[in-house]
């Protein structure tokens, strides 16, 4: 059987003259070649991506994929969108950028929600990505593709983008590690803008020790991102290791938000129990603005939606409709060009930031954010970190939510206050219900990515959930 | 919040952003039935509570004023539909009347 090593263990390989980069790179190609036609993780690849003589760096020339809304110089990004099909990215971004400095491979572009609005990656242009562990369910979203990936071993890192849990959701839904850093570590230079005060670039892998080894590289500032913080970067490998002996973590109190069915709820307190084990020390916390994020998050994230996407008027990107003046050039690009979900989104931020009605939706939402980041804070005063789940629910069937946004958007319910606050946050997935992966999330304090990685480290060692994708994907596997 | 066609209208003028016929009434329905929804903001007490409008922890940097290579026009315009002259093509913006 090919190898496929994840990323830490392809870069020790690599680096010892047992594996060579340009084989590995071959047997992932082969693998999203294979496999690629059932999941649809990948949006478009690169098949002389094994050519180039990479082996140098932190990162060896281990292979690495983007989500479509991630620029790098002379690549495909699209979005997952009409409006943007066929453009070719003139510069490489901040993340794609420091991955090449690295010495990582890039291999291809991962399928996303379009503009990354979505929590199933079923609103693509490309069609639906397919959760490894069962064809019939979503893969999450909007980094489904990313997460789909990873967990089929297509590649051992994939980067996706985080503005509400696109990232840890997907994680979750596919048993894979998601980790979006605190907002500002990691460049937004050459990042489709969705929602500038919420987006933020991270990865998947996975385990927690790959999602280390490729932050190290990621993280830092960049004059070309304004809002880059220039922080030094801990050192997270050391974290792996020190366990969370002697540490007050915190759990969400009993509320109505966190109401949870039988599976989900046995798998989150299993969580807890071993983190208390490992020495920690639980400690309950209420949150008493959380249950507002979703309306808090909808009209912040929509509002600045609907103006980052003005630019899209076909004629500095994309392909161009037929039109007789420029008014009706630009109405035409737009109406045909966005699909249904971003055209909602559009409209709604606009309403959000529309005179008469801005006081009472999009200023409520920025006061409500507010006292959710102040929750935090005095949270943050009596334990070292939080632990959440990720989802309600393990993943959904593919169509169960696509015709109700409401419905999607308040499955968002438990990433959506780590987004808003800009904290650090990680999905590691803990536990299975009725056969699929259950994702818990671990919370640190802003800037706080070593007790991010410490913590997740040590949930991580109670559930070795490595063994179990392995066996549960056995036939994924066996299929190339 | 109920959202009339009117109001509907309006936003898609102000968000230049034209929904099909077909379109507009599930879209309609669903914006009125989310904004219901998010009308749990006005049970909050937000009297002196500052807003939010991002969680930058620091002022934002600014990187050197010095002049330094750019990826040039060309490969700026690369990715536009049509181009002329090192410039953005689009169609007359002056009726055919003041062109005379």
């Amino acid at each position: 059987m090919p190898e496929r090593p994840g990323l830490r263990e392809s870069v020790e390989r690599i680096r010892s003259g047992n594996f060579s980069s340009r084989e590995l790179a071959e047997n992932c190609l082969r693998r999203i070649e294979a496999l690629n036609g059932k999941l649809n993780a990948f949006a478009h690849w690169d098949a002389d991506a094994a050519k180039a003589d990479i082996q140098d760096g932190p990162l060896a020339g281990a292979p690495y994929a983007l989500k479509d809304n991630l620029c790098r110089e002379g690549t495909l990004t699209t979005c997952a969108s009409k409006i943007l099909e066929g453009w070719i990215s003139p510069y490489s971004g901040g993340a794609a950028a420091r991955l090449d400095e690295a010495g990582a491979r890039y291999l291809g572009k991962t399928n996303m929600d379009e503009f990354a609005m979505g929590s199933s990656t079923e609103y693509s242009v490309y069609g639906p990505t397919k959760n490894p562990w069962d064809s019939s369910r979503s893969a999450g979203g909007s980094s489904g593709g990313s997460a789909a990936a990873v967990a089929s071993e297509m590649v051992p890192l994939a980067l996706g983008t985080d503005t509400g849990g696109s990232i840890r959701q997907p994680a979750a839904f596919c048993g894979v590690v998601g980790i979006k850093p605190t907002y500002g570590r990691v460049s937004r230079s050459g990042l489709v803008a969705f929602a500038s005060s919420l987006d933020q670039i991270g990865t998947l892998t996975r385990d927690v020790g790959d999602a280390a080894l490729a932050l190290e590289s990621l993280m830092g500032q960049d004059p070309l991102d304004a809002t880059s913080l220039g922080e030094a970067i801990p050192a997270l490998q050391p974290e792996l290791d020190r366990g969370v002996k002697g540490l007050k973590f915190g759990i969400p109190a009993e509320d109505q938000w966190m109401q949870l069915d039988a599976g989900p709820a046995r798998v989150f307190q299993d969580s807890v129990d071993a983190l208390r084990e490992a020495g920690a020390e639980p400690v309950e916390i209420a949150l008493p603005h959380a249950q507002h994020s979703v309306a808090a998050y909808y009209l912040i994230a929509t509002a600045e939606a609907s103006s980052n996407l003005a630019r899209y008027d076909g004629l500095r990107f994309g392909p161009r409709r037929e039109a007789e003046t420029l008014e009706e050039l630009l109405l035409a690009n737009r109406s045909q060009g966005f699909g249904a979900e971003v055209k909602r989104r559009i409209l709604l931020g606009t309403f959000a930031l529309s005179a008469g009605y801005v006081e009472a939706y999009y200023q409520r939402a920025q006061k409500t954010r507010t006292l959710i980041r102040n929750d935090f804070q005095k949270a943050f005063e009596t334990v070292d970190f939080m632990v959440i789940p990720t989802t309600p629910t393990a993943a959904f069937h593919l169509g169960e939510k696509s015709d109700d946004p409401l419905s999607m958007y308040l499955s968002d319910i438990y990433t959506l206050p780590a987004s808003l606050a800009g904290l650090p946050a990680a999905s590691v997935p803990c536990g299975l219900d009725a056969g699929l992966p259950l994702g818990t999330q671990i919370w640190a304090k802003t800037l706080d990515e070593a007790m991010l990685i410490r913590a997740a480290a040590s949930l991580e060692r109670a559930f070795p959930f490595g063994e179990i994708r392995r066996a549960a994907l056995a036939s994924l596997v066996e299929a190339s | 919040m109920e959202i009339t066609d009117k109001l509907l209208r309006e936003i898609e003028s102000l968000a230049r952003l034209p929904l099909q016929q077909d379109e507009r009434e599930s879209l309609r329905r669903d914006l009125s039935r989310i904004l219901d929804h998010f009308e749990s903001l006005a049970e909050l007490d937000l009297q002196g509570i500052e807003p939010s409008s991002h969680v930058a922890q620091a002022e934002p940097f600014y990187r050197d004023d010095e002049p330094r290579p750019g990826i040039g026009s060309k490969i700026a315009l690369s990715g536009a539909a049509e181009i002329e002259d090192g410039h953005f093509r689009v169609p007359p913006i002056i009726g055919e009347e003041e062109h005379a």
